[in-house]
């Protein structure tokens, strides 16, 4: 009955209700928008989080090279080996050139397990690389969208041109071309930030470097492997150095490097020392990459709040001025309603039924713009999503609204018989 | 019967400008009465009436209904007796002005939680009672389509849907020319009967004739009964 009567009084009060969904609605959207922005700034810093929290290095490397060979860093533990009280080392490689289909030439790039755990990028296909992935047999890999002719499930034969070497890869997955990768970009001035430790396929191709031949203008696909999958290959483990046969693997890209708790400061400095010597491309502490991260994200978020509070403020003085108005409308009717025998505790039910029905009919208002700006890329759909905290926001509005619906009739009714409400509304 | 012991009601209590509406009232109606309340503007005569039906309070004094003392009745039960023991009138009607004249004459029935009755039997009893008032062809007009006699007609139908016990209407004719306030007076004088007691206020001489008793009210006191 209540429910009835209250959809009845959204009936009659048409204009009220259609202004106060679309407030709502507004309101529903801003909060999006705000913790997606809250929460983008923090998922790269999420992602290596442990490693920035932990004292150690934040590495940029083109082509690691060990400092007494010359030779490329082909695995974690030619590092490990001579660096004190090392807890993890967790990095990437870049591959030599490889082709695909006899002809086209693609990027190859591998990460240490903990890295593929950390993060996935964003995939239009299939599945993310698994450090589960079977030791022996196929090599698997996820390529990026713009490979040509490849699908979930192609055995693709890639091929080293220079040795002529073939091999097969099983395609597993398909990421988006535009996703961002765990990776630098050389061809960028750093910020000092964990923003330079992500990058996306163009930013890889600058980091990469390749044969004097090819062309790096062209966007090429990329290839994605397991590292450690690779270790088992026969024609990664035979690779003596630059001029080995077999397909080269060299650590580029982002390093992480965290020493133990126990580790002293000297022995930090001459982890430093050692490291310098190894071709990388630009060292910092873990802690000045955690301090400058934080030092940007709530510097973003300090401009961000004061403007987001004056708006929503103005909003919700608007929701708020319309509903009291709208409930003052309500009144009469509620007399009437009192005067037939109804109690006046279930006519300001009758209220919060008119708000309940109100913030749903917002609510689905609000999903609908978002796929609608989603599908019509209205929206940068990597920046701008649901989170959980946006739905929590929106939740604790709906309460605090239905709780106002309860208490303004309370307020205007107080003290005020039916008859006297009749006559005034 | 209907005993009011002592009622006293007083507005804007406790501030400069309280106003003792009703001093030390009592008077007592019996089944099948038809009683008109008449008396001056300002005499108290709505407020004893807006008493009577339960949608004003009073501040000292006793309301007996059928040996019931309404002073120990909670929210609900008075919502319950509002609904259908008691079938209220207005000047004004106090209709919903968007809903049709059936939809009005449900309300006290969908508010009635005393007795469960389908949709069905809801719709029949609405259906009679616009049928006692002349009104069935106008049941699916909405009430702002309506005149000002056929409006009080929904009204007297929404007030006596549930059989209540009392009908009290006040000033019932005030927003009628003279053939409507005929007509409605008519109406009401045909319910009186079968234990119900029908209460008018007016302070339209004409009009209280149409009653068996005629009690008089003057500053908040009851002068001639």
């Amino acid at each position: 009955m209540n429910v009835r009567l209250a959809v009845r009084e959204i009936k009659r009060h048409l204009t009220f209700s259609f202004i106060i969904i679309v407030l709502l609605s507004a309101i529903f959207f801003m909060f999006c928008i705000m913790t997606s922005v809250v929460s983008y700034r923090f998922t790269k810093y999420n992602v290596f989080k442990n490693q920035l929290t932990a004292k150690g290095e934040a590495i940029r490397v083109q082509m690691g090279m060990l400092p007494e060979n010359s030779k490329f860093i082909k695995k974690k533990s030619e590092l490990s080996e001579v660096l004190h009280h090392v807890d993890s080392i967790q990095g990437m490689y870049q591959l030599s050139e490889l082709t695909y289909h006899q002809y086209y030439k693609i990027m190859g790039w591998a990460y240490d397990d903990e890295m593929i755990r950390a993060y996935q990028p964003e995939m239009i296909e299939g599945e993310w690389l698994s450090p589960d992935f079977e030791e022996e047999g196929i090599l698997k890999a996820v390529v990026t969208a713009d490979a040509r002719d490849v699908s979930i499930g192609d055995t693709l034969v890639i091929t080293e041109p220079m040795y002529h070497l073939e091999m097969e890869v099983e395609i597993v997955g398909i990421a988006a071309t535009d996703s961002e990768f765990i990776g630098c970009d050389a061809g960028n001035a750093a910020s000092g930030t964990i923003n330079d430790y992500f990058a996306d396929t163009k930013g890889l191709q600058n980091t990469g470097m390749y044969s004097p031949g090819i062309n790096l203008d062209v966007q090429h696909p990329v290839l994605f492997f397991v590292n450690d999958q690779l270790s088992r290959h026969p024609y990664f483990d035979s690779v003596a150095g630059a001029n080995g046969q077999g397909i080269q693997r060299v650590m580029s890209g982002v390093l992480f490097i965290t020493f133990a708790d126990s580790i002293t400061e000297d022995e930090i400095r001459e982890n430093e020392a050692v490291l310098s010597n190894f071709s990388l491309y630009a060292m910092n502490s873990t802690e000045e990459i955690r301090e400058k991260t934080l030092e940007f994200i709530f510097e973003q978020l300090y401009t961000l709040f004061p403007v987001a509070v004056g708006i929503a403020l103005l909003v919700f003085t608007g929701i708020f001025s319309v509903e009291i108005l709208s409930t003052k409308e309500q009144l009469h009717n509620y007399s009437i309603y009192y005067i037939t025998g109804m109690r006046w505790k279930d006519c300001i039910k009758i209220n919060l039924w008119h708000e309940i029905i109100i913030h749903i009919a917002s609510f689905v208002i609000f999903i609908g713009l978002y796929y609608i700006s989603y599908v019509f890329h209205f929206i940068d759909k990597n920046l701008i999503k649901i989170h959980g905290s946006c739905m929590v926001m929106i939740v604790l509005l709906s309460i605090v609204n239905c709780l106002f619906s309860l208490i303004v009739p309370k307020l205007m009714i107080h003290k005020t018989e039916a008859v006297q409400m009749l006559k005034v509304n | 019967m209907i005993q009011l012991k002592n009622i006293k009601k007083t507005y804007n209590r406790g501030k400069e400008n309280a106003f003792e509406a009703l001093h030390d009232v009592s008077l007592e109606i019996s089944d099948n009465e038809m009683v008109a309340i008449v008396g001056t503007s300002g005499a108290g005569k709505s407020t004893l009436l807006h008493i009577l039906s339960l949608i004003d309070c009073w501040d000292e004094g006793e309301y007996w209904m059928n040996d019931v003392l309404v002073n120990d009745l909670n929210e609900t039960k008075q919502a319950e007796m509002r609904s259908h023991e008691i079938g209220v009138v207005l000047q004004d009607y106090a209709l919903v002005e968007d809903f049709t004249g059936i939809n009005n004459v449900l309300l006290p029935l969908d508010f009635d939680k005393a007795k469960k009755r389908t949709k069905k039997e809801k719709l029949t009893l609405a259906n009679q009672a616009l049928e006692q008032v002349g009104m069935r062809e106008f049941s699916s007009k909405k009430c702002n389509q309506l005149s000002g006699g056929q409006k009080q007609r929904i009204a007297i139908a929404r007030a006596i849907v549930n059989n209540p016990y009392m009908i009290i209407a006040d000033e019932p004719t005030g927003a009628l020319d003279t053939e409507n306030a005929k007509q409605i007076m008519e109406i009401l004088k045909r319910l009186q009967g079968n234990g119900r007691i029908v209460i008018i206020v007016t302070h339209d001489m004409n009009i209280a004739q149409y009653a068996d008793r005629v009690i008089r009210i003057e500053d908040g006191n009851i002068v001639n009964d």
